[in-house]
C-alpha cells in the first residue's frame, strides 16, 4: 500500500477511481468526473483528474482514443486491467480478513 | 476560468488543453475546483508527466522510471552534503585569532558554505515531507521544522539547541518515512546512525565534558554529513519504486 503512494502520492486514490470508472469502458473526461462522484460521492476537482489521468497514461494503464467532437476518450489497457484487479483483489483480501477478526471479537 | 490553463506547463497544454477546455465548459468549476485546478498546474511543474518532443502531443516516456524532480532534489541535496564538507575544511583551517574572547580559531569563512549547505538540505528535506503519505503526519512535522530551524541554526551557528532541535526534525522526519515505508532501512539508517554519532560525539564537547580538539570537531562535523547523505540519496532511490503494480505473476508478459 506504502509502494502505491511513494510514487502517485494523493493521486493514488484518484488513479484507481480513474481505473474502476473505465472498467465498464471507454470514457471521457467528464464522463470519469461523473462517475467517480457517483462511486465514491464524492467529486473529483478537474487538477486532480487531469493529474491522474496524466500518470495513468505513462504508466500505460489507460491509453487515449482518437477525439470525438473535442472529446478524448481514455480506455483501460491490459495492463491497466491486471493491475485494477491485483489491486482490488487485495482489498478484497484485507476487508475479509478485517471483517473475519471483528467477527470473532464480536462473538 | 481559462487563464488558469496557462499556469501549467506547455508540454502538457500540448497535449491536454483543448480537452480540459472542453470538460471545464462542461462543468463550471466552484472555488474548490478553482483552486484544484492550481493544484494541479503547480503538480505537473514539480512532477512533469508529458515529456514529449517540441510539438509532440504524445506523452513521452520517462527511460529510467524516475521523476526529473526528485532526482534533481537529490543532487542537489548531495550536493549540499559536499558542501557540508567544504565548510568544515574552511572552518577547521581558520586562522587563529586573539581579541577579547581569548585565543580561538575563527571558522566565519566556513559560515556561506554551511549556510548553503543546510538550504540544500532543506529543499531535499521539502522533497521528501512532499512525497510522505498522509499517515506520516509527525514525519511532516519534523521535517517542517528542521526546514525552519535548520538555516535559522545556519545563521546563528553559536545557538546549539537550534541544531539540536534541527537534528530532531531530521530524526523524526526519517524513522517516519521508514514507518510509513517511502524510506529504505538503508537510507533511515544512516540518518539517524549519523545523528546518534554526532551527538554521541558532539553533545559532550559543548557541554565542556571532553578536551575540545579539531579531531573531535572534524568527526562531530563528518557524523552530521550522513543526513544529507541519508536524504539525497532517499531521494534519488525514492521515484524507482514500483507503483500500483500488479503481481509479477498477473503481470501481462507483453506489457511493461
Amino acid at each position: 500500500m506504502t509502494e502505491t503512494h511513494d510514487d502517485l502520492g494523493r493521486f493514488a486514490e484518484p488513479s484507481l477511481y480513474i481505473l474502476v470508472a473505465l472498467s465498464d469502458g471507454p470514457k471521457h473526461g467528464y464522463a470519469i468526473m461523473t462517475d467517480v462522484e457517483a462511486i465514491t460521492g464524492t467529486p473529483m476537482g478537474p487538477g486532480t483528474l487531469y493529474g491522474a489521468l496524466a500518470r495513468l497514461e505513462r504508466r500505460g494503464m489507460i491509453e487515449a482514443l482518437e477525439p470525438e467532437d473535442r472529446r478524448r476518450p481514455y480506455r483501460l489497457t491490459g495492463l491497466g486491467a491486471t493491475t485494477l484487479r491485483a489491486q482490488l483483489e487485495g482489498m478484497r483480501g484485507f476487508a475479509g480478513s478485517a471483517l473475519e477478526r471483528l467477527g470473532r471479537a464480536e462473538r | 476560468m481559462m487563464h488558469l490553463i496557462q499556469l501549467f506547463p506547455r508540454d502538457w497544454r500540448e497535449r491536454y488543453e483543448a480537452e480540459f477546455q472542453l470538460l471545464l465548459a462542461e462543468r463550471p468549476p466552484d472555488l474548490r475546483d478553482r483552486v484544484d485546478v492550481v493544484r494541479g498546474a503547480i503538480d505537473a511543474h514539480l512532477h512533469p508527466q508529458v515529456q514529449g518532443e517540441p510539438g509532440s502531443t504524445a506523452p513521452g516516456p520517462e527511460p529510467d522510471g524516475r521523476s526529473i524532480s526528485g532526482r534533481a532534489l537529490g543532487w542537489m541535496t548531495l550536493a549540499g552534503g559536499a558542501l557540508w564538507l567544504v565548510a568544515m575544511v574552511v572552518a577547521l583551517n581558520g586562522p587563529i585569532v586573539h581579541d577579547t574572547f581569548g585565543e580561538y580559531r575563527d571558522g566565519a569563512a566556513a559560515a556561506p558554505f554551511a549556510l548553503l549547505a543546510i538550504v540544500l538540505l532543506s529543499v531535499g528535506v521539502f522533497g521528501v515531507v512532499r512525497s510522505l503519505p498522509r499517515g506520516a503526519a509527525a514525519g511532516a512535522i519534523g521535517g517542517a521544522v528542521a526546514i525552519i530551524v535548520g538555516p535559522i541554526w545556519a545563521a546563528m551557528p553559536w545557538v546549539i539547541p537550534l541544531l539540536v532541535i534541527a537534528s530532531v526534525g531530521w530524526a523524526v522526519l526519517a524513522a517516519e518515512a521508514r514507518r510509513v515505508g517511502a524510506w529504505r532501512s538503508l537510507d533511515a539508517a544512516i540518518v539517524l546512525g549519523g545523528l546518534v554519532v554526532a551527538w554521541a560525539l558532539g553533545a559532550p564537547l559543548m557541554m565542556g565534558l571532553v578536551a575540545s580538539t579539531l579531531d573531535s570537531y572534524a568527526l562531530f562535523w563528518l557524523a552530521l554529513t550522513s543526513v544529507w547523505i541519508g536524504v539525497g540519496h532517499a531521494l534519488l532511490m525514492a521515484d524507482r519504486r514500483p507503483v500500483l503494480e500488479p503481481a509479477p505473476a498477473e503481470r501481462p508478459s507483453g506489457e511493461s
